[in-house]
């Protein structure tokens, strides 16, 4: 399993570097939500080899995130809850 | 010698009458004095100008009077049009009670009693302080008595200006509400004109402005356009209908509209998040009444003075996508998902949007302008699609979906919307129904010969204009409403496919904003995606290696 050092690394390297022949295609990742979520980010890890690059396609797509930002549980609570009228 | 005896005759003619004009002027600058009332001054102008008609022949022409306004410049009304009549020569003599009221401007003052007056043989009277007839005694208004009087008033007024800062600058400083109108979402506090408190009636109003901005991605003339579909008074109508003194030289038009420069005010003020925020406009001088913007260091900004309409995450949210560079397709009002998201990752620039056989692409900007970078070009679809799958794989590995859906579920609603829509229609029916009922009553007003032909035609037009105006407003609301009855039970349809789906299905700019930070397109159709929120694979793998033996323990526990 990848270490959260290994994890510090990749997502410190830019898409630039990287050689897309060793990329995985997101599209064909699949992700069981029944099992635990550990589990279940041991499993995408795996299969994604690296969560910060990967494929779509032919295009190479690089994610960075913001270490001071919220959970994106909460991101997504406060976008559903601002939805709401009565 | 024929020439000679004409002009005589001709001055003889112009000072045999006087065309009086009795200018009085009352400003706040002037405090209580009684002396210095309306009633007063006309009174004692008007004495002795009488007193004067014994020996004199004089005609009053007119009174002009500017209550309320300072004396620091000529921007006041009736001493414009008392100037033009000078100009006419409809006025030749002009009556004060004293110099102050002419002018606390001492270049000013000089301007019109030296120069202007004498220029144009106006003949200028001060009852006192100085005491002037520039007829009797010409040579008087050069004095210098004249001088350090009118260098006095003007005095006055920078003393009343220093000390009126200092006291406002005070109540700033303590986070005192000065201003003449509460903003537009509050209301002066009876008990207390120096607080703000919540206006029922508005603060939904700015509620819905932040929403559409920050969640339904409208745009500000979007957000304009609807308010004006469902017949919502702007901040100037809205004064107005209450009742409030408010006076706007900008607005020529009667009725008032929203304007997105409004929506703008609206976005970024800091006083809906309950804070106190004052001075951000200032005078040049209290000679020069022009308004400049202060910059924001020097803003008098007190936290937590009254309650918040909006919280600080939406506040700030709106005003990063203020930052954003964004256009909108005319007539739509919606901006598009990535408007102001994407940018080129070599020069920086936002990329722009081309549609070409009717599909639709996004490149480099700086190509496009100056070709001095390279096309950086990708469809949109594309981009969508990589966007979504990338969200929906990051929403499929977060932990406690059951609980998250159950907390939106029970949270309250944050806008109260049908409450006021039906409101709305209601208000609305009513003042419908009494324009029907003034308007049947016109025919019977004009055949009883209160009204003549014209009035009932003209009467008649603008009360069926405003007529169809509400039916309008009515439609509109009856609409929203429509769609906020189905709302009520199975809230937001995009949050219903969540719910269904425990992921989200479709990409809207709501989403786009409230999970992206910017999204880089390299050349060749690589893309950079920065989120906004945390990395969750480093939180977890963090959270594995720390607790890899209970975690050991549970997985055999289960095998076995």
């Amino acid at each position: 399993m990848l270490t959260v050092k290994q994890l510090d690394e990749m997502s410190q390297s830019g898409i630039e570097k990287i050689d897309k022949t060793g990329l995985v295609d997101i599209r064909g990742i699949k992700i069981d939500t029944n099992l635990p979520p550990e589990q279940r980010m041991i499993n995408y890890l795996e299969q994604v080899k690296n969560p910060y690059c990967f494929l779509f396609g032919d295009s190479a797509v690089r994610v960075r995130f913001e270490p001071a930002g919220d959970e994106l549980k909460n991101k997504l609570k406060d976008f559903f809850i601002s939805l709401k009228k009565v | 010698m024929a020439r000679v005896r004409k002009s005589l005759d001709k001055t003889k003619q112009i000072l045999a009458l006087w065309k009086v004009a009795l200018y009085i002027r009352l400003s706040r600058e002037d405090g209580n004095d009684e002396s210095y009332s309306v009633k007063n001054q006309r009174q004692r102008l008007k004495e002795y100008l009488e007193n004067l008609m014994l020996e004199e022949e004089m005609q009053l022409v007119d009174i002009y009077i500017d209550d309320g306004c300072t004396g620091t410049d000529s921007d006041r009304e009736n001493f414009q049009r008392m100037l033009e009549d000078i100009d006419k020569g409809i006025v030749n003599c002009v009556i004060v009670k004293d110099l102050s009221r002419l002018s606390r401007n001492d270049w000013e003052c000089k301007k019109y009693l030296q120069h202007l007056f004498v220029v144009k043989d106006v003949r200028f009277i001060s009852l006192e302080l100085p005491k002037l007839d520039s007829y009797k005694n010409p040579d008087e208004v050069y004095e210098m008595g004249v001088s350090i009087q009118s260098m006095y008033n003007e005095n006055h007024c920078r003393e009343t200006s220093i000390k009126v800062r200092g006291t406002f600058n005070m109540k700033r400083k303590k986070g005192e509400f000065i201003g003449a109108f509460a903003p537009y979402g509050y209301l002066k506090d009876p008990d207390d004109k120096h607080c703000l408190i919540v206006d029922n009636e508005t603060a939904p109003i700015v509620q819905d402005i932040f929403h559409w901005f920050v969640r339904d991605g409208m745009s500000k003339n979007g957000i304009v356009k609807k308010l004006i579909g469902m017949g919502t008074l702007c901040p100037a109508a809205y004064k107005r209908q209450n009742g409030m003194k408010y006076h706007n030289p900008a607005i020529v038009n009667n009725e008032p509209l929203w304007s997105a420069r409004s929506i703008t005010a609206i976005l970024t003020n800091q006083m809906y998040l309950g804070h106190m925020v004052q001075g951000k406009q200032k005078v040049k001088s209290y000679k020069v009444h022009k308004r400049i913007n202060t910059p924001e260091s020097e803003w008098f900004i007190v936290e937590n003075t009254h309650e918040p309409i909006i919280d600080k995450e939406t506040f700030d949210k709106a005003q990063g996508l203020m930052q954003r560079d964004t256009r909108t397709a005319p007539q739509s009002g919606q901006l598009y998902t990535f408007s102001g998201f994407l940018r080129c990752a070599d020069c920086g620039k936002s990329m722009g949007r081309r549609t070409s056989k009717n599909l639709v692409y996004y490149a480099c900007r700086t190509n496009n302008t100056t070709g001095l970078c390279t096309r950086h070009s990708i469809r949109n679809d594309k981009l969508e699609s990589i966007v979504l799958e990338t969200i929906q794989k990051q929403i499929a590995l977060i932990d406690g979906m059951a609980e998250l859906i159950n907390d939106i579920n029970n949270a309250p609603a944050p806008r109260t919307v049908s409450k006021r829509l039906t409101a709305s229609i209601k208000l609305r029916k009513q003042e419908l129904e009494k324009i029907s009922g003034i308007s049947t009553g016109l025919y019977v007003d004009w055949k009883n010969g209160d009204i003549t032909r014209e009035e009932y035609h003209r009467m008649k037009k603008e009360f069926e204009e405003k007529e169809q105006q509400l039916k309008q407003d009515i439609a509109n609301l009856e609409e929203e409403n429509k769609d906020m009855a189905q709302g009520v039970t199975s809230d937001n349809p995009y949050f219903e496919a969540f719910r269904k789906y425990k992921n989200i299905c479709s990409l809207d700019r709501g989403i786009v904003a409230e999970l992206i930070k910017v999204i880089h397109i390299h050349e060749g159709g690589d893309v950079t995606i920065d989120f906004n929120f945390a990395d969750q694979h480093r939180r977890i793998v963090e959270f594995i290696e720390n607790n890899r033996k209970e975690l050991t323990v549970v997985e055999n526990n289960k095998v076995g």
